[in-house]
């Protein structure tokens, strides 16, 4: 036959082909070979242990022996069934048969019966008695950790399938009480559940950016978890910012477990020297969950020298990259699927968290309550719109793109909080925002999915600070200490259609500076999209500006500068309208409220200005426009009663919206509202708002003042 | 399990050294094949093993039952044929869509207002698509179609139809094998005394190792060296952010992915011709130098050639071909489906309709062409070689942008990223990052390869072939060694795995 001769001959050249593989590969393509000749040693040991008790066994008639009892059908079928714990199990009662045995002098005797009690094993696939295993516990330098589990035994309904058909296959019944994994033995605990559903409260509540700090380089490292998932997300999303450096590195199927496969000690140190990242963000360990091998002594997983071993080696790895200065985010593994995963995981996270803690500025991230329903694990989630959507791949393991997005939302915080640490140290002592001149910060909202800024003004007082603020942290007290302790009123200025927050700083930062710093008030100038309308769109998600306001800015400033409670909101044109519209809707939030030139009857402008891309067509959807326009607002909305400072001014040239605020005006009146109307001379122009808007914000400021 | 690890390396010594070993008068070479297919096909997913015994046991008795004497009815035969083409494709389509499927029911009954939960239905557990589930039921079916065609054909064993479709160098991604193709090989020695036959057949033997190992030494390089190269530093970034990258690394990871997927999958297929042919089998053809088309159509003649003509022989010709119905909707048809064959997703069905949509095309230009009185001016244009070279220049260079464009939607994660994609190269002077000058390199090197490969392929394989045996193992090692050395820490998986 053809096929015999041709293999005959390819058969030399092939094998000078497989064995420059072999030369290659071995020690990095694949885990077959290491595998197989890591089994000797132990064997070894086995044979050694089982001559003490007086047995004679080849180590292939053991290999099988053992395997046989176990099923331990290796990889060959492609799911590994880790049965190492159940052989550890086997040669302690070997070991502990060999100490009584010297130990009664009646070697033979017992050597006898443990070599038959063996056999037996073999044959039946059943494992040794329970006494045996539990008297092993103490005194014995054994690999096997069953005082881990014990007492969870196998009243697990929960426990997953696949694990509850390998117990019933294998019937080992002594060995599955000591290793049985199930989602009962370790719950979610409750507050884990708590966080996950509101992951991150306020995004990035803390993350204050001032983009004049130095660049900085974040580096991402990890195995297959930042390759897929978490890693492309929070990669696209640093890399979105303009003042850093992203890079990330990782490699498949890596770990610490495996350094004959990929060195992760050498390559980091590498990778260190190439990038000098400033942050370091890792996450890795899926591929851990195996023996780890040193000098042919293998430490089995699910046993206490391997967790000691593991966090040794976590903390060797983290103290390669702590340098004193640098700092670290450790982000756990997510929840498997499937067991031994999802155990085995749990306790690698927890010990990276502890080693974590060895570094200077490390912070670990525990996802593990992530991507769960009712605190198991999930494929599938819903969304808004009741669809599902995956969030695992199909091995249960690695998370999809939609899952990666949930993992970076509770990430990005904490990166946001070293970064900003980070961004502090090169600050000078002025920072955070000064008194004195006007300071853009920038934070991370939530609603509006997107870095956002404002310029604020804070009134300038004699305190000096003497030392340069540290962390963070401390940013509330470095503020509270420059502003010498007091608290102030906070005036928000809302700039018009196609303009930002910086337009105030550049057309009259030098008098708002004044102004501060006579009527000792803090201003905020927020950057709101140039067609934001100050209003939460029905239509495009990320256009929520009045909920960002009062959701999302007010609390941040609340949380980040001495206020003493009273706001007042005032606007030009397009903000003009947002300070009455945003007014009227919080009640209790701002004391007072103004319009420069405000646009203050939007149906009046249904096809301008984009704003039926925010709220759709007039025509459609008039109730829309309706609960959105001021004239709306105050027709049907607030008692005329409530003690609150209204202003409206407008230029008497303003052909623009002179009509509306005329007939905003008679509104007022007509509900029995007290308001201060003006017209000014001056158009819809810079001109005009140089001069007013000063007067107009030194009036409310008074007015802030004056109230108890 | 894939063909660039040690694992298979360790089985394939296994095949071989057994082979080797059996006796001249060892007759049972089939069932040593067909023991070593199972073993093989295990490897990859033990649960799967049944589904294999099925698709060739539905061929098997379909064949069977077309092909027996007393009931050869037609009305009987066809239907046999069609509920044996219905069963595979129904788990072809079970595996491939059933997620699709069920998620796009509840999102489609939720739009309805009925609010339930189909997830429910969806396994938790990892239930995969069988590797090569799409190649062998392929490979099946067209066993069952020939002899459902040809009565002349005789209908084979069990063993036999199932050493055919689960052939391992095969039955992961292709090259899908006709039975024509693959029968014949293991027929008797027709004069094993004969000197002049002995002769004869160690001429082939010796040309079957030398190519072999060609082959494979090519397969190598293409996946382990160019596919792992530009996956890694421009594919895989560019396509997840491609905001970030400007236009001209765009438009080189365009054509990196072009060069990716092109060596990814002839990189297979030479390691899977190779494989064969060591043990003497022939495997066909899979990649003629496809970039080099001038044409859709003749990007077809050379890209995946086993599945087009596949498609063309059992689909197309089923459709009614060029005979009944209208030509170019079958055209049409037929690339549509094409394209779904490669999973559940609206990018690989605007793929598969504009191959279809590109052909029409070609075909319709094609007949206007012949038709117009234009026939002078194009024997004019053949007879000035620098206006034809021009021409011929065109045609190649609109055939490949079209179908680098298109890959872009095959391989983006979703068609708008695909979109941003294709306005990103087009708005041209976009800023953003850059690319390692190594990628065109690495571009132009596979390029070239289309155009001068056959005569690197060639040369060696006479050199193999020519050589003494321990100068043969040298040059082998030494290519061996070059290209295991220049390739990355551990091998990505092969892309065609997930069709």
């Amino acid at each position: 036959m053809k096929i015999r001769n041709v293999s005959r001959k390819s058969l030399p050249a092939y094998l000078a082909v497989f064995l420059i593989m072999l030369l290659f590969e071995a020690p990095r393509l694949n885990p077959l070979l290491e595998r197989e000749g890591a089994k000797y040693p132990f064997l070894l040991e086995a044979k050694e242990i089982l001559e003490q008790i007086g047995e004679k066994s080849g180590i292939y008639g053991l290999s099988r022996r053992l395997h046989d009892g176990f099923s331990h059908t290796v990889s060959l079928f492609g799911e590994p069934v880790n049965a190492a714990p159940h052989i550890a199990a086997y040669m302690d009662t070997w070991r502990e048969n060999a100490v009584r045995g010297a130990q009664n002098g009646s070697a033979d005797k017992t050597a006898a019966a443990t070599a038959n009690a063996a056999k037996t094993d073999g044959k039946t696939g059943e494992a040794l008695p329970q006494t045996d295993l539990n008297s092993q516990d103490s005194g014995q330098n054994s690999g096997q950790d069953s005082g881990q589990n014990s007492g969870q035994n196998s009243e697990n309904p929960t426990s997953s399938v696949r694990e509850t058909g390998q117990a019933e296959q294998t019937g080992v019944q002594n060995a599955a009480q000591s290793y049985t994994y199930s989602a009962k033995n370790y719950p979610f605990s409750e507050k884990l559940v708590q966080q996950a559903e509101n992951p991150g409260g306020i995004a990035c509540y803390n993350a204050l950016l001032p983009d004049y700090g130095k660049k900085k380089t974040v580096l991402l490292i990890g195995d297959s978890m930042m390759m897929e998932g978490l890693g492309p997300t929070l990669h696209h999303r640093l890399r979105r910012r303009d003042n850093l450096d992203v890079y990330r590195e990782g490699k498949y199927s890596s770990g610490l477990s495996r350094p004959d496969f990929y060195d992760w000690p050498s390559n980091l140190t590498a990778m260190l020297e190439k990038y000098r990242p400033d942050l370091l963000i890792m996450s890795l360990g899926a591929n851990d969950t195996q023996d780890i091998v040193i000098d042919k002594k293998r430490y089995f997983i699910d046993t206490k020298p391997w967790a000691e071993l593991y966090l040794q080696r976590s903390k060797e790895f983290i103290a390669l990259a702590d340098d004193g200065r640098r700092h670290i985010v450790w982000v756990s593994l997510p929840v498997m699927g499937k067991e031994p995963y999802f155990t085995r995981t749990r306790l690698i996270s927890q010990l990276q968290e502890e080693a974590s803690k060895t570094a200077a500025n490390a912070e670990f991230v525990n996802i593990e309550h992530l991507l769960t329903e009712n605190g198991k694990y999930t494929t599938f989630y819903k969304d808004k719109n009741n669809q599902s959507i995956r969030l695992r791949s199909q091995d249960l393991i690695h998370v999809s793109t939609a899952g990666g997005e949930i993992l970076t939302d509770y990430v990005l915080p904490t990166v946001d909080k070293h970064l900003s640490a980070l961004y502090a140290e090169d600050v000078p002592l002025s920072y955070p925002p000064a008194a004195g001149m006007a300071s853009r910060v920038t934070f991370t909202s939530k609603l509006r999915q997107k870095l956002t800024e404002y310029y604020i003004w804070l009134p300038q007082t004699d305190t000096v600070l003497k030392e340069k603020p540290r962390a963070p942290l401390a940013v509330q007290e470095t503020i509270a200490a420059q502003l010498g302790g007091k608290k102030f009123p906070v005036l928000y200025l809302l700039h018009g259609a196609t303009g930002s927050g910086k337009d105030f700083a550049e057309q009259m930062g030098q008098k708002l500076q004044k102004l501060a710093d006579s009527r000792k008030v803090i201003i905020v100038a927020p950057s709101c999209e140039p067609f934001g309308w100050y209003l939460d769109s029905p239509l495009i998600p990320d256009s929520q500006i009045a909920a960002y306001i009062t959701e999302e800015l007010v609390p941040h400033i609340d949380s980040l500068y001495p206020v003493n409670g009273r706001r007042a909101i005032a606007g030009l044109s397009m903000g003009g309208h947002g300070a009455l519209l945003i007014g009227f809707k919080n009640k209790s939030l701002f004391q007072s409220m103004a319009s420069i030139s405000g646009v203050l009857d939007i149906r009046s402008h249904v096809q301008n200005w984009n704003i039926k891309k925010l709220l759709g067509e007039y025509a459609q959807y008039p109730e829309r426009w309706e609960e959105n326009a001021v004239q709306g607002m105050i027709a049907q909305k607030w008692p005329a009663t409530s003690p609150r400072s209204i202003i409206v001014l407008t230029g008497a040239q303003d052909t623009l919206v002179l009509e509306e605020n005329r007939k905003a005006k008679e509104l007022f009146y007509k509900r029995g509202f007290k308001i201060d109307y003006a017209e000014k001379p001056g158009g819809h122009t810079w001109e005009f708002w140089n001069e007013y808007i000063p007067q107009v914000l030194e009036k409310q400021a008074d007015y802030l003042n004056s109230v108890k | 399990m894939n063909f660039v690890t040690l694992d298979f390396a360790l089985f394939f010594l296994a095949v071989l050294c057994v082979f080797s070993l059996v006796g001249r008068s060892f007759k049972g070479h089939r069932y040593l094949l067909l023991g070593f297919n199972i073993a093989f096909y295990a490897c990859a997913g033990v649960r799967f093993l049944p589904l294999l015994f099925f698709v060739a046991f539905v061929n098997w008795l379909c064949a069977r039952l077309t092909n027996s004497q007393p009931l050869r009815k037609h009305g009987f035969r066809r239907c046999v044929i069609t509920i044996a083409a219905a069963v595979q494709i129904f788990l072809l389509a079970f595996y491939k869509y059933y997620e699709f499927f069920i998620l796009n029911t509840e999102k489609l009954l939720s739009l309805a207002g009925v609010r339930c939960s189909l997830i429910g239905l969806l396994p938790d557990t990892d239930i995969l698509l069988p590797v090569g589930l799409s190649f062998y039921i392929f490979q099946g079916l067209s066993y069952a179609v020939d002899r459902y065609r040809d009565t002349g054909l005789k209908a084979l064993g069990y063993a036999d139809v199932l050493t055919f479709v689960s052939f391992f160098p095969t039955v992961l991604a292709g090259p899908i094998m006709r039975s024509s193709q693959f029968f014949p090989q293991f027929a008797e020695d027709p004069a094993p005394a004969d000197p002049e036959y002995k002769k004869l057949e160690k001429a082939c033997i010796n040309r079957d190792i030398a190519e072999g190992f060609t082959y494979i030494l090519s397969g190598l390089f293409k996946k382990v060296v160019l596919a792992s190269y530009l996956s890694e530093h421009i594919v895989r970034d560019v396509f997840q952010s491609p905001e970030f990258y400007s236009s001209e690394t765009v438009l080189i990871a365009m054509y990196a992915y072009a060069m990716q997927i092109f060596c990814d999958f002839s990189g297979y297929t030479d390691l899977a011709m190779g494989i064969g042919r060591l043990m003497g089998i022939q495997v066909p053809q899979n990649f003629k130098a496809p970039y080099l088309a001038a044409s859709l159509q003749d990007f077809w003649h050379r890209w995946h050639i086993s599945l087009s003509t596949w498609l063309r022989d059992y689909l197309y010709i089923s459709l009614g071909g060029n005979r009944s119905g209208n030509k170019y909707c079958n055209l049409f048809v037929t690339m549509t489906l094409g394209g779904l064959w490669h999973g559940a997703h609206l990018r690989f069905l605007i793929w598969g309709m504009a191959h279809g949509a590109g052909l029409v095309v070609c075909h319709m230009w094609k007949s206007v062409w012949k038709k117009l009185p234009l026939l002078s001016l194009s024997e004019k244009l053949g007879n000035n070689k620098a206006a034809a070279a021009l021409y011929t220049f065109f045609c190649w260079f609109l055939t490949f942008h079209t179908v680098c464009v298109l890959w872009l939607f095959f391989r983006a994660d979703d068609t708008a990223s695909a979109l941003a994609m294709l306005q990103k190269i087009l708005e041209f002077t976009a800023e953003g990052d850059g690319y390692s000058l190594l990628v065109p390199a690495a571009v132009l090197v596979t390029m070239f390869m289309q155009k001068f490969g056959a005569y690197g392929f060639d040369g060696l394989a006479f050199v193999l072939e020519k050589a003494w045996l321990p100068v043969k193992i040298v040059i082998i090692s030494l290519f061996a060694a070059v290209i295991l050395k220049l390739g990355p820490d551990g091998v990505l998986p092969f892309i065609y795995f997930q069709f």
